[in-house]
Order: structure tokens, then sequence, then C-alpha cells
């Protein structure tokens, strides 16, 4: 029996078998690359929110705006000078 | 034969003529192949990968600027940025009129500059619009109109840090300030990097990942400033200013033993987050505006005088009769005050006093000693746009101007170049030039003996402590300093407006900060160094001592003590 069909045979079906593997890979990059994308552009997304944030915290936290609230809202106010006793140890 | 030879010869003919056709065709077929493949490989190459190679730009933020405690005094956030491809807009113009009303563009316009650009790649028509306009106009979905993200500085403190922090411009760099100063750290640099892009425009692979270029963000900048504390003297500042309708003013808060500066405000300011059209609060003028200080360099010709050796700290200077002539100049003081130990030539402010004490030392040693302070000379701190000041070579000076330098004439400085000349009384005799980064310390470098900076401090302790109600004074701490009324040089003569100023430090027994206050043209009664700045000085001086917890070093002021206003009429230290 000749070998020669056999083996001609077995290189075809890998040849196939390889190409479907290329073809699946590549595709496989494609959607990880996708994913990749999104993460990233969540990152910026992120990121541009952290800064908001941390923008509308130091708005909040503006000293102007916590004197006005402990002025107004909670009564408070800086001690004259006879109100401090300095206490030596 | 012949009639079967010329048969054959007839059909080989034929065979070589369709041979030939086909062999020209083929020819051709290669040719063309050749043309194509070989020859015209680079720019078909090209072609397609402009449909589906693109160059995609990583932007970076700007680094964030913070003061001392980490609270933010500049961010960057990303925002949207529209822009069009006009060759891809040209037949859908209804649209565009709809994407003109979203961004709120003129439609004509638009549509004009999308008529006269076809050939440009990409153009922003609208930079840096809110998340909401943008989800707008990705409701439209219209070809050819892109996004970038781009970057928006905000400055959360607005106008209290507005001229010392300063601004960036549309395209992000460092326009004022420290913002332009510190720009080569603060900006990053882009990355890039080539992707495979399907029909519809979304990436679908990255190619030549050698040639990536990584983004590199921006750098972060602590400051050495103090929020609290900046906030405190801003507001303090801009009071005064207002009160005495002045034309402008300065407060300088300096760590003594670190030369960080704390605090700076200035006035006129402005908001660096709105439009910028009046530029006259720009300038951080503590730094960059330079004037005749006055008074204000008395314990600088003292120190003169004491490092001649001829001198002690209670020799006697006779100051009658309250006019002093030289070379035709008539010193005046603000009246008679007989005769005066160097102590209370500080104290009263005697110009007849420090005139008679340099005049007999050398020019050369006068300049030394102002020159070794720092005066006429840039102070390192680099902030840009600092000025040096000026001094004048003592080889120049005629007598006239010896004596003027001595009550601080003639010669010009910035309100940050005074108060690191009081730190060093403050800190043990030496020198430090300021910084406005945390951590990032200049050389010390010893300028006077420490036994004369301790003597100076305790002499410069007496202006506040021997004038009764001295408006510099403070309730438990020790407050050593000197005022300044200098007339202001205008048109080659001195104009009727005055600068008033206060430089000084506490605790005396220990000091923690030095404080530097300038008024320039206060209107109205009040124009004296001591009725304008020392409140300012002692305000600023107060909550500085209060937020670093710096211990008291001194009994609270006695009801006496504080005796203002009436008093303050026979201060003689606030006439200076």
């Amino acid at each position: 029996m000749n070998a020669q069909p056999v083996i001609t045979m077995v290189l075809a079906i890998l040849l196939a078998a390889v190409l479907v593997a290329f073809v699946f890979s590549q595709n496989e990059t494609r959607k990880v690359f996708a994913a990749l994308q999104q993460a990233e552009q969540e990152k910026t997304r992120i990121n541009g929110e952290w800064a908001r944030l941390q923008i509308e915290l130091s708005t909040l936290v503006s000293n102007s705006r916590i004197e006005h609230l402990a002025k107004s809202e909670l009564g408070m106010k800086l001690p004259e000078d006879e109100q401090i006793m300095v206490i030596k140890r | 034969m012949t009639k079967s030879g010329a048969q054959i010869s007839r059909t080989q003919l034929r065979m070589l003529a369709v041979m030939a056709v086909l062999l020209i065709g083929f020819m051709v077929v290669v040719v063309r192949a050749f043309a194509i493949q070989v020859k015209g490989k680079d720019f078909y190459q090209a072609q397609g990968e402009i449909r589906h190679v693109k160059e995609v730009e990583m932007p970076v933020s700007r680094g964030a600027i913070y003061d001392r405690n980490g609270e933010p005094l500049a961010l960057s956030t990303a925002m949207p940025s529209v822009g069009i491809v006009p060759g891809q807009l040209i037949d859908q113009f209804s649209k565009v009129e709809q994407l003109a009303e979203v961004l709120q563009l003129d439609a004509e316009e638009l549509k004009q500059i999308i008529t006269s650009r076809t050939d440009r790649q990409f153009l922003f028509i609208k930079r840096r619009i809110t998340p909401m306009m943008a989800e707008a106009v990705k409701a439209l979905d219209m070809r050819g109109v892109e996004f970038r993200t781009e970057y928006k500085r905000f400055y959360p403190t607005g106008e209290i840090l507005g001229n010392v922090v300063g601004f960036t411009n549309i395209e992000d760099q460092g326009q004022e300030g420290l913002e332009r100063t510190y720009d080569n750290w603060l900006t990053g640099t882009s990355g890039k990097k080539t992707v495979v892009k399907d029909l519809l425009g979304h990436a679908v692979a990255d190619i030549d990942v050698d040639e990536i270029k990584a983004p590199k963000p921006g750098k972060d900048l602590y400051l050495s400033l103090d929020r609290r504390l900046q906030y405190a003297a801003y507001l303090a500042l801009k009071k005064v200013v207002y009160q005495h309708q002045a034309k402008s003013g300065s407060v300088v808060v300096l760590d003594v033993s670190t030369g960080e500066v704390l605090a700076m405000a200035n006035m006129p300011s402005f908001n660096p987050n709105g439009s910028k059209e009046d530029n006259n609060g720009w300038r951080n003028r503590a730094v960059t505006d330079i004037y005749e200080p006055g008074s204000v360099m008395k314990p600088f010709a003292i120190v003169a005088a004491l490092e001649s050796g001829q001198f002690t700290r209670s020799s006697i200077i006779d100051t009658s009769p309250g006019v002093y002539e030289v070379d035709g100049f008539v010193i005046h003081d603000f009246r008679d005050y007989g005769e005066l130990s160097l102590v209370d030539i500080l104290v009263k402010s005697s110009n007849i006093g420090v005139a008679k004490l340099v005049l007999d030392l050398g020019q050369e040693h006068l300049w030394d000693v102002y020159h070794r302070f720092g005066f006429g000379q840039s102070t390192g701190s680099g902030f840009i746009g600092e000025s040096a000041g000026y001094l004048p070579p003592h080889n120049r000076w005629r007598t006239v101007d010896h004596a003027a330098l001595s009550r601080g004439y003639n010669l010009s400085a910035t309100t940050l170049q005074l108060a690191s000349a009081y730190a060093v009384f403050a800190n043990k005799g030496r020198y430090r030039a300021p910084t406005f980064i945390k951590n990032s310390l200049n050389e010390e470098r010893a300028i006077i003996d420490p036994a004369m900076a301790a003597t100076v401090s305790e002499m410069l302790s007496h202006v506040v402590t021997d004038n009764a109600g001295h408006r510099a004074g403070l309730s438990n701490y020790s407050v050593a300093g000197k005022t300044g009324t200098a007339r202001i040089a205008e048109d080659g003569g001195y104009s009727d407006n005055y600068m008033a100023s206060f430089v000084g430090f506490s605790p005396v027994s220990r000091p923690r900060l030095v404080v530097a206050v300038n008024i320039n043209s206060p209107q109205g009664e009040a124009y004296y160094g001591g009725q304008v700045a020392a409140p300012l000085f002692a305000e600023v001086m107060k909550t500085g001592l209060r937020l670093l917890n710096v211990p008291a070093d001194e009994a609270p002021l006695t009801a006496q003590e504080k005796t203002p206003e009436k008093t303050l009429q026979s201060t003689e230290d606030t006439h200076g």
C-alpha cells in the first residue's frame, strides 16, 4: 500500500485545522482587544469622575463655605483675646 | 508536401500570432502587476493603511497642584472636544444645522468653514464642552463628527491664589504664575499608538507594538502654601485694601527656619476660572513689584552700625533739634527726640538717628550689609517674573544718597525680599532663599553673627512693646518688627501717595513666622504703616500662629496695652 495519499490526507486535514485555529485566534484577539479598549475608556471616564469629585469636594470644604456654616448654622466664632487662657506646664 | 508544408506553416503562423497576442496580453498584465506590486507598492500600501490604520493619540492630563496639606489648588478634568472631518459633512448640511444648534454655533459660519476647508482631516469646532452637550451631539449620529479628550483646568481657590498659582491657556500650557514657572514639571507628554480600524471606525487591533509612544502624565506639584492661612491672609488683605481704598497690597508669610512661603496674597487679584480680560490682577505683586521700602530698612542700617564696633545697642546719638542738614538736603524727624539710644532710634524710627549712624561708617560697609541681606538680587525663589529690586553700587553714592539709603530710600525691593531679609534676624543670622515647593529647601548661609541677630531681634521687639498700643502687638505672643511709611516716587519726584508697610516675626523667643505686609497708596486720613499695615500684620500673624499651634511665650496684653485709636496718634513708630 502506498503511504503517500495517507500523508497527503493527514497534511490536508492538519492544514485545515491550522487555518481554523488561526481564524479562531484572530477573532479572539479582536474580542480581547475590544474589551481592552472598553476598559481603557472606562478608566478615562473614572479618572474624569475622580477629578470632578475632587473639585466638588474642594468646593464643599472651601474655607469661605465652612466659615459661613460655622458662623451661621452652628453659631461658632473665634475666641476674643480675653477668652484665651494659656496654660503653662 | 509543399502544400501541406505551407499548410503547416500557415497553422504555425496562426499559432504564433495567437501566442504573440497572448504573450503581449500576458506581458501587459505582468508589467501592470509589476508596476502595482513593486513600483507602486508604497503608494498603495499607504493608501490602504490610511483607510484602516490610524495613529491614535493618547491624551494625558496635566499634573495637579496641591497645597502643603494635599488640598487641591489646580486640577485637570477630562472634557470632550468636538471636531469635524469637513469632507464627510459636505453632503449632509441639514444635519450640520442641527449640530450647530446643539453646540450653539452659527450654522452659516459652520457651513462656510466646512466648504472652505474640505482638505482638512480634522478640525476642532467646539472645545471642552459639557458631558450633556456631548451626549446631544452623539445622539445626532453623524458621520464625520469626532470627539477628542481634552483637559480643562479648575482652580478651587479662585481669586485667593489667582496671581500666585497662575493659569494655563487653551493648549494647557502654563501662562502665568507657578503654572508657568513649573510648566515642564506639570506637563505630560501624550502617547501615540497605531491601530487598525474597521469600517465603523472602531479600533480592532494594535499594530507596531514597538513603536507605541507611551503616554507620560504630568507630575503633581505640592506647594509650600497652606490653603487655610492663605485664605485668612487674602481676606484680611482684601478688607484692608478696600477699607483704605488703596491701589494695591501684598502679604507674605514665610516659615522662619525653612524659608517656605506659607501664604502670599495680593490685591487686586482675579479669578483664574473666569474670563481673563482684565489683566490688572495677574501680577504676583509680592514678587514682581518693587518699591522704596522706607523705614523698614532701618534695622539693616543698625546692623551696619553695630558691626562697625563703634556702637552698641545703648550708644547715645543726639538727634536734636529734629532737623539735620546733609549737603544742603534737610532730614526731618517727626519731632525733636533729643538724645536717643540705638534701640530708641528704631522705636521712634528716627531718620536723623540712622543718618548720623551710617554717615560715620564707610559707604561700602552699608552697601555690603544690604547686599548680604539679599537686596538688589533676586531671592532665588525661582518664581517666573521675579524682580531683583535695585541697590545702587556704593561708589556712585553721594553723601545725600548715603543718608537716604539708611532710611530705605534710593533703593527698591519686593515684599518677598523684605520678608526673607527679616527672616535672617529670626533665623539666628542665617539667610535661606524662599521656596514655593514643599520640602524643597534652599541652602542656608550665615550672613550675620548669631549674637547680632539676637540683639537686633530684641531691639525690634522694643518697637512693639515700647510704643504703647502698637497695632502690631499680639496677645500671648511677643512680636518684633518695624513699620515703614515711604513716599512713592512718581514722575521724577515724590508724590503725596505712601507705601505703608510692616515686616516682623513672632514669637521673639523662638520665631516661627515672618510676615511682611505692604499697602500701596492708602487714601484718606490714615496712611502710616503703623495705622494701615500693622493691624493687618497682627491679624495675619495671629491666624498663622493659631493654625500652626505655636505655643504662646508671653502674658496676655493688659487692657491698658491694648488701648487703640487714641494713643495711636502719639505712637512714634507709627509715623516711621
